[in-house]
């Protein structure tokens, strides 16, 4: 026979949710107690780690700290020393301003540029020079004349090695100065022996008297003029 | 004190914080450690292991919620815990006693007859005889209401067998509840 009714378990919802009891003071003390012993082990928690860790590592990670601090520190020390140094040595060469402004901020180029004017100042004439104060402006109308320089240098080193040459060969050797045709006459133009120097300027002296080689082989020279 | 203060103080290992906490929730908690313990010592054993729980639980009790459903949800999985780590008594075999052959002596006995209090004490006695996981899935499916999946979820159990299981549960408890109501009614005549 069924006592219970068919909705048991409806019933034991009705009945058995809302539940509640008295709880024994036996088990606040022991949850108490319980939270207490935990309190003391968070106190204790720090206390036990530091004791516990291992000595060594921490010893040697301090070293490693310190060792790393002071290195930096030295370097870095070093390093604005040498910093300051140069500020001191820069502001002792620097040039005046109303001289050449750019050039003594740019040493590097200021070199090359004291090459270039020293060659200018050699075949320019005074003249030409322009104002010190604009030096790119200067360096870049320098470069002409300096080509052309190269140029003359060339002829006359031309000439000289043809001299050169001439010695080899026992001939004589006619050198023509001649600043306004830079023509070099070698020793194949002027079969006969002995030396005729131009000292001449004019271009009308170029039919030079040369010595014939007749003459050359009778004897010394006779001056036309006293004839 | 409002939920998050007493909370907050409660992590901070506040002694009375700790102690408000388990005024205010000890006969709630209790409600749930009668219904899932098998009565007596055992009931306060649970008791103890389920405050324990919460206190340590609290950190991750979420602020803008209501405190006292997150305790009875933790309340009731806490005390499935402390059934599960009893594993000597959980691992009872699950033979069914019917008591199919008891003789069913005297009158029947109306349930509705009887005041709230007595059923509601049949009800628990009935409730006590179950087995330990009889008992955890009646309660859960029954009493607290939890969906089956939360329940196969939680229990890591299959589908099949929270169904066999609680069907079991739910033919053993009618049986419990029918002997019980007919010695009461034994004792009333």
């Amino acid at each position: 026979m069924d006592y219970a009714s068919n909705n048991c378990e409806g019933r034991a919802r009705e009945l058995l949710a809302p539940l509640t009891g008295v709880c024994p003071d036996s088990v606040w003390e022991n949850v108490s107690t319980d939270l207490d012993a935990r309190r003391r082990e968070m106190e204790n928690k720090w206390v036990n780690k530091i004791n516990n860790v291992p000595k060594m590592p921490l010893l040697a990670a301090a070293a490693i700290a310190v060792i790393s601090i002071s290195a930096w520190m030295f370097f870095s020390h070093r390093d604005n020393t040498l910093s300051a140094s140069t500020v001191s040595i820069s502001n002792i060469s620097e040039p005046k301003k109303n001289t050449n402004t750019i050039a003594s901020q740019q040493p590097v180029v200021k070199k090359d540029t004291a090459v270039k004017m020293l060659n200018s100042l050699v075949t320019d004439p005074p003249a030409q020079s322009l104002p010190s104060q604009n030096s790119s402006v200067s360096l870049t109308k320098v470069n002409q004349p300096v080509k052309n320089q190269v140029v003359q240098s060339n002829v006359q080193n031309t000439q000289m090695q043809a001299s050169k040459d001439d010695k080899d060969d026992g001939r004589p050797i006619l050198i023509q100065h001649d600043a306004s045709d830079p023509q070099v006459i070698t020793s194949d133009q002027q079969p006969s022996k002995g030396v005729a120097i131009d000292l001449g300027g004019n271009d009308n002296s170029a039919p030079h008297a040369t010595m014939s080689p007749s003459s050359a082989e009778a004897g010394p020279i006779q001056d036309s003029t006293a004839q | 004190m409002n939920s998050s203060e007493l909370i907050e103080a409660c992590l901070h290992n506040d002694t009375t914080a700790q102690r408000y906490f388990y005024e205010n929730y000890s006969a709630r908690i209790m409600g749930i450690c009668m219904r899932y313990a098998a009565g007596g010592k055992d009931t306060e054993a649970m008791a103890q292991y389920v405050f324990k729980k919460l206190y340590t639980e609290l950190i991750s009790c979420p602020k803008d919620t209501d405190i006292s459903q997150w305790v009875d949800d933790r309340a009731i999985w806490n005390a499935i815990a402390y059934l599960h780590e009893d594993k000597q008594r959980y691992f009872i075999a699950k033979t069914t006693r019917y008591m199919e052959n008891k003789a069913q002596t005297g009158e029947p006995v109306d349930e509705a007859s009887l005041n709230t209090e007595d059923s509601r004490k049949i009800y628990l006695a009935a409730l006590h005889a179950l087995t330990p996981s009889y008992r955890i899935l009646y309660n859960l499916t029954y009493v607290d209401g939890i969906t089956p999946d939360t329940i196969i979820q939680n229990l890591e159990i299959a589908r099949e067998t929270y169904k066999v299981e609680l069907e079991q549960a739910k033919f053993q408890f009618k049986q419990y509840l029918n002997t019980y109501l007919h010695e009461n009614g034994l004792r009333k005549q």
